[in-house]
């Protein structure tokens, strides 16, 4: 009996891996690096890969599905997103999509995500060397770390609102979508504050009026207490470097009160998780009040404390 | 008979516990941890009775050998759950988007694997458990790994739509290791507490880690997660050029085939003691499970119906063993 069993299990193992013959080779497939959407009542999609600068193939379909599909025709390869670098789009739209397209085509969720001003394409453009310059902005401190998990996980919190990086003439610059609309752009020094308020990635140095404050240690910690009807979150940056610490503090706390005005004060956004701090600090008062509610009744502030060198 | 050590009872419960945790698709919440807590320490209650009349002697085989009808109700048990554990494995592996062409190829062909380990016997099968549980630890550390850069702690909050009520029902309603360790306990030379402490602290550590690496890692993404453990560990990659999706995926097979493998294994022991003269024991219960997991999938039930049966094996069948021993009748 043992014998039989043992053929039986060998023959189907052999068949399996016979079977892995007629697999799909690695050169029938196309690996590709950036996705560009547009055209939301025709979805049009125009893919680059790791080798070519430009477009490599475009598709269009009555999905962003089927358009992928026409897309690999002309490449005559099946298209493979694994290690996709780049999701580009101009039209809000879209945003509803990224989570599917990470499902469907498991995408990895460090896959940048980047919002294009509105009659923008990247057809022409070398998206290998625009992921590296966004990478290489985030690293800078300039800008916050985003990518296609946290875009998703902040379009999941109850505001509804995710920070996309987009193109501009220093380089990038960030905006706030929600699954349908474009909210609107931020500033530089809420981009350096949002970097603060994230803790992510944080700068090097400070400018300050006077010498630039060069940081050895840092990092931001959120923290929130309620009072009746009431709340307050208080976002403390602990601080080491060279310099004056007076100054950078002072530049700090500019830096994150001007995050916090445009964005949860002018777009009612959470694009560095206070909603989440309060539900995990304070959850019986985000349990008795709506979204809207919760915006009008917390405040913030903003410390910059020096951390002990030992 | 072939004895089992306490050590790789255990392991072999825990190695369940394990595929029930990591193909949850209910999210992982802080009401949820406290529940599992409360139900941990419940099922360790109930399940000292269980301990206690083997230790005075009980033997389910014996019982098995004379009687017929509560042996092959435990048989039905058996054959039950390992039906409906081959239905949560195609559904989660078609979520997990496993290459897999065919549901009945697949499922025929983990039929025909755990048939052969199944054919080796109980022991084999304990002694393969420890290299699995090792493997589990090993594939629960790089998720961990992964995780640290990811996890925010204020995603760790109370949910709105969890209780801990709710949680505590839903621990007893997949608490299979109740029956499991009933039946495992046969072959225990001497039982004792320890085996159900190390389930019932191990399943809730393991849950606790599992679930708390999760939301910290997910944080308001775990609603629209389909399977919470396989979303947090996609996101959880400890490299940034090499992704560990594929050790999740061996993780989840092996579970899987070592689960219907101890189906397989105790309601084939279980259906030679009741009916000697059935051949082909294993080979009849796999088909049963495949079938009774072809018609789980036309209907759905409520997953409390587990509570009562889990009582019963609790309560019940204790008392009525008991009530047996003192009368002389399978001592």
């Amino acid at each position: 009996m043992k014998k039989t069993l043992s053929f039986l299990l060998a023959a189907c193992l052999c068949i399996s891996f016979t079977t892995g013959c007629a697999a799909v080779q690695v050169r029938d497939r196309s690996y590709l690096q950036a996705l560009e959407l547009s055209n939301p009542e025709n979805p049009t999609v125009s893919l680059h890969d790791f080798i070519q600068s430009g477009e490599v193939t475009t598709g269009e379909g009555a999905s962003t599905e089927l358009a992928l599909r026409s897309a690999a025709v002309p490449l005559g390869k099946e298209l493979f997103l694994g290690h996709l670098e780049l999701v580009a789009y101009s039209a809000p739209y879209f945003t509803k999509e990224l989570a599917s397209l990470m499902d469907t085509y498991r995408l990895s969720p460090a896959c940048k995500v980047l919002g294009l001003p509105a009659d923008t394409s990247l057809k022409e453009t070398d998206t290998s060397a625009l992921v590296e310059q966004l990478r290489k902005q985030e690293q800078n401190g300039t800008l916050p770390e985003t990518n296609l998990f946290t875009v998703l996980r902040e379009l999941s919190a109850p505001a509804g609102t995710a920070l996309l990086p987009i193109p501009s003439s220093e380089g990038f610059s960030l905006a706030i979508l929600s699954e349908d609309q474009a909210l609107g752009t931020l500033s530089k020094e809420t981009a350096l504050g949002l970097c603060w308020l994230r803790g992510d990635n944080l700068p090097q140095q400070v400018e300050t009026a006077q010498a630039p404050f060069s940081i050895s240690s840092a990092f931001s910690r959120l923290h929130a207490v309620s009072d009746g009807d009431r709340a307050e979150i208080t976002i403390s940056v602990y601080l080491r470097g060279e310099g004056d610490f007076q100054q950078a503090a002072n530049t700090i706390e500019s830096q994150c009160q001007s995050a916090i005005e445009e964005t949860v004060i002018q777009l009612k956004s959470d694009v560095f998780d206070w909603h989440a701090c309060l539900q995990s600090q304070c959850h019986r008062f985000t349990e008795t009040y709506a979204w809207e509610e919760i915006l009008e009744r917390t405040a913030f502030r903003v410390t910059v404390v020096p951390l002990d060198p030992f | 008979m072939n004895k089992l050590r306490v050590n790789q009872v255990s392991i072999v419960l825990l190695l369940n516990t394990a595929f029930t945790f990591i193909c949850q698709n209910d999210a992982f919440t802080v009401e949820g941890i406290f529940g599992t807590l409360l139900g941990s320490a419940t099922l360790l209650l109930l399940s000292l009775p269980l301990v206690w009349c083997y230790r005075r002697g009980f033997s389910f085989s014996r019982y098995a050998q004379q009687h017929r009808v509560l042996p092959l109700l435990v048989v039905a048990y058996c054959l039950i759950r390992g039906g409906i554990s081959f239905l949560r494995i195609q559904h989660t592996g078609e979520t997990l988007a496993l290459p897999v062409t065919g549901k009945l190829m697949a499922a025929a062909l983990i039929a025909l694997v755990c048939l052969y380990t199944a054919s080796l016997g109980i022991q084999a099968l304990a002694r393969s458990s420890t290299l699995i549980f090792g493997i589990l630890l090993f594939t629960l550390a790089v998720m961990l790994i992964g995780a640290i850069p990811q996890a925010a702690p204020q995603n760790i909050a109370f949910s709105p739509d969890d209780t801990i009520w709710k949680s505590f029902l839903r621990t007893l309603s997949v608490a299979e290791e109740l029956p499991l360790l009933f039946l495992l306990l046969d072959f225990v030379k001497k039982p004792n507490c320890r085996i159900a402490l190390h389930l019932w602290i191990g399943k809730f550590l393991i849950f606790l880690y599992i679930a708390l690496l999760s939301m910290a890692v997910l944080g308001s993404r775990m609603k629209s997660a389909p399977f919470p453990f396989f979303a947090a560990t996609a996101v959880s990659q400890p490299f940034s050029t090499q992704r560990a999706d594929a050790l999740y995926f061996v993780l989840f097979v092996l579970l899987s085939v070592f689960r219907i493998t101890l189906y397989t294994v105790l309601s084939a022991h279980l259906l030679r003691l009741t009916l000697p003269q059935l051949l082909h024991t294993s080979s009849i219960c796999l088909v049963v499970m495949l079938a009774i997991s072809w018609a789980s999938a036309q209907f759905s039930l409520s997953p409390l119906w587990h509570i009562p049966i889990l009582l019963g094996f609790a309560g019940i069948v204790p008392l009525y063993f008991s009530i047996l021993q003192k009368r002389g009748a399978c001592a």
